[in-house]
């Protein structure tokens, strides 16, 4: 039993990471209506820049803040500068804005960085081992990867409930005309909300990168993961992306231990399949009701 | 005899060729086409010039289900795939070319039907998500069912034969015919009762049922249609290398032909071809510069949505209504 619960902890420790991508996808897609593909590829691009700027002999604490202000400015730029006039073209366009995106960036990040893996094991010399209970341990890694998403995760819950930006944020989501009416400004605050979509990954990213190597497609496969969790929990529901993640880190980690480590990888467009076929809306979601 | 600059009725809208001389023109196009192919090219254009003329029907294909019908598709290398391993596996075990083709075609056909199915109650991001799941779910499955698909290694391919074996120069000539019958075939199909029932959909979904366009059928018919003729163009690549594997049908291929319909221009036949000659070509020309191929072919995109959302297409219409209304 003490073996369950181990996969169970462990498998949370993955879904934190594909919870705060996923929240990302939300958020975004609340906001804007656009399903951004390229999202791990901005989650690349800043981890590559906390890896430079570490390189260059600054202190994790700066690299990272200097990964988080380029993860902004680059969300917050690509929807000023693209998706806002892309919105216009109809869903065909944006969805390919985006893919065009997810080229680009794995094309620039291949030509300055070569497509050859990079070690950024930023955590600590000797991985060391926390213990739960007498049977049940978690890596730092794993500490330091939950305690950073729930963190995060509370704090935004306070944005959306206290802070002045939260709440025009969730107006917007509500009703574009209506909010811009009371005078919010409206894309003015799509692009903050493109931006901080964007840090959320890039942590997710800085979280990841001492698993896996860094590359141009390294943050490939965690967003398809992020696509079932959000897909899960619902497309229009942070709390669905929240509970989506975890359940699909667990639901992994499971079948990988009891079932077969083969079908690990497949576990989630068959979550994908499923949902969409069964409950569209996903488990948080709400259903769109379509007026005529 | 002067062109037509008015259009009076809806007949004369639809018809294939504006008169005789445009129709000439297109048949002197083809003909020199391949009498260039057959004689003076060489290998590698002859290469080069299969390839286009097979983009040009996966482009078509998923260009009637985008285009036309609405409904987004990010799997259709999935279904290259499905009639390319269709096709090589038939073809292996003895049947005729053109047999083993339109297995290949039908495989992916009956696909595309399973997969217009939950499409049925999904529609934009969803549907994007659904079908970027089966692009990676074929993708797996045929990396990893090794007796019949032979894994990640993949399969090795016969010669192409149609009675007698076939040169690159007479498979290219065959693959031009094949594109020119699908070119004819989905320009009618487009102004058929059918196509209309797809742009109906496209347009308004709830409209369309309003007036009896039944949705379950020509949904599904759409994905089935569009599936087996990008799996027609699967099955009739797989002879340009002696072997296939799985990445051979990424997502990537998949986005690769999504850019080919985005920048030839959606919903026009003529689009799919322009842009399917334009990216084919480029990714060959560009050989020199693999590494900036990626950054290239999204740069051109995302000018062409913001710039030219009509493609390629819109331009050519553009310049010819310009010269047509000269001097106004």
């Amino acid at each position: 039993m003490s073996l369950f619960f181990q996969n169970v902890l462990n498998g949370l420790s993955a879904g934190s990471v594909y919870a705060l991508i996923a929240i990302g996808l939300v958020l975004i897609y609340r906001s804007s209506r656009v399903l951004h593909f390229a999202h791990g590829s901005f989650a690349m691009i800043a981890a590559f820049v906390a890896y430079e700027l570490h390189g260059r002999g600054f202190g994790l604490v700066v690299s990272f803040l200097g990964a988080a202000v380029a993860a902004f400015l680059i969300g917050a730029g690509t929807y000023r500068l693209l998706l806002d006039r892309a919105r216009e073209g109809g869903s065909h366009s944006v969805v390919m804005v985006t893919i065009a995106l997810f080229m680009m960036l794995e094309g620039i990040a291949g030509v300055t960085w070569g497509s050859d893996t990079k070690d950024f094991n930023h955590y600590f010399a000797e991985p060391s081992i926390v213990s739960v209970t007498a049977d049940i341990s978690l890596s730092e890694h794993n500490v330091w990867i939950n305690v950073v998403t729930l963190v995060l995760v509370l704090l935004l819950a306070a944005f959306f409930r206290f802070t002045r930006i939260g709440i025009a944020m969730r107006a917007v989501a509500d009703n574009e005309t209506a909010a811009s009416l009371m005078g919010v400004r409206v894309r003015r605050l799509h692009a903050v909300t493109w931006g901080m979509a964007t840090v959320l990954a890039a942590v997710a990213g800085l979280l990841l990168s001492p698993k896996v190597f860094l590359d141009p497609s390294m943050m490939f496969a965690p967003l398809l993961k992020a696509f079932a969790a959000a897909v899960l929990g619902g497309l229009t529901s942070i709390a669905g992306a929240i509970v989506g993640g975890w359940l699909l880190g667990v639901v992994e980690t499971l079948v990988g231990a009891y079932v077969s480590t083969h079908f690990q990888a497949s576990i989630a467009f068959f979550i994908i399949i499923v949902v969409l076929v069964v409950r569209p809306q996903g488990l948080l979601g709400k259903r769109e009701v379509k007026k005529v | 005899m002067r062109q037509k600059a008015l259009v009076r009725d809806y007949r004369e809208d639809l018809t294939l060729f504006e008169g005789p001389r445009p129709r000439a023109l297109a048949v002197l196009f083809v003909a020199a086409l391949v009498a260039f192919v057959s004689f003076v090219a060489g290998d590698f254009t002859v290469y080069v010039t299969t390839r286009i003329a097979l983009y040009v029907v996966a482009a078509i294909g998923l260009n009637l289900l985008m285009g036309y019908a609405g409904q987004i598709s990010l799997g259709h290398a999935a279904f290259l795939a499905l009639g390319a391993y269709a096709h090589t596996i038939v073809y292996t075990m003895g049947a005729p070319l053109l047999v083993g083709v339109l297995t290949g075609a039908l495989v992916a056909g009956a696909f595309g039907f399973v997969v217009g199915i939950p499409a049925l109650r999904l529609e934009g991001p969803y549907l994007a998500i659904a079908t970027l799941g089966f692009q990676v779910a074929v993708d797996q499955v045929l990396g990893r069912w090794d007796a019949v698909t032979g894994g990640r290694m993949g399969l090795r391919v016969p010669a192409a034969e149609l009675f007698v074996p076939l040169s690159s120069r007479a498979y290219a000539v065959l693959c031009i015919a094949i594109a020119i019958l699908v070119i004819i075939g989905a320009y009618n199909l487009t102004r058929s009762r059918i196509g209309r029932a797809f742009i109906a959909i496209r347009d308004n979904e709830t409209a369309a049922e309003a007036m009896g366009v039944d949705l379950t059928i020509y949904k599904t018919m759409a994905f089935a249609v569009s599936a087996a003729i990008t799996g027609l163009a699967g099955a009739l690549l797989v002879h340009l290398s002696d072997s296939i594997n799985p990445s051979n049908f990424t997502l990537l291929d998949s986005i690769e032909l999504l850019v080919m319909i985005m920048v030839g221009g959606l919903a026009s036949i003529l689009g799919s071809v322009l842009g399917a000659a334009l990216i084919v070509t480029l990714a060959h020309t560009m050989s020199a510069f693999r590494d900036y191929q990626a950054v290239v072919i999204g740069a051109i995109l995302v000018a062409v949505i913001l710039f030219e959302p009509m493609g390629l297409r819109g331009r050519w219409l553009r310049i010819k209504t310009y010269f047509r209304a000269w001097p106004f």
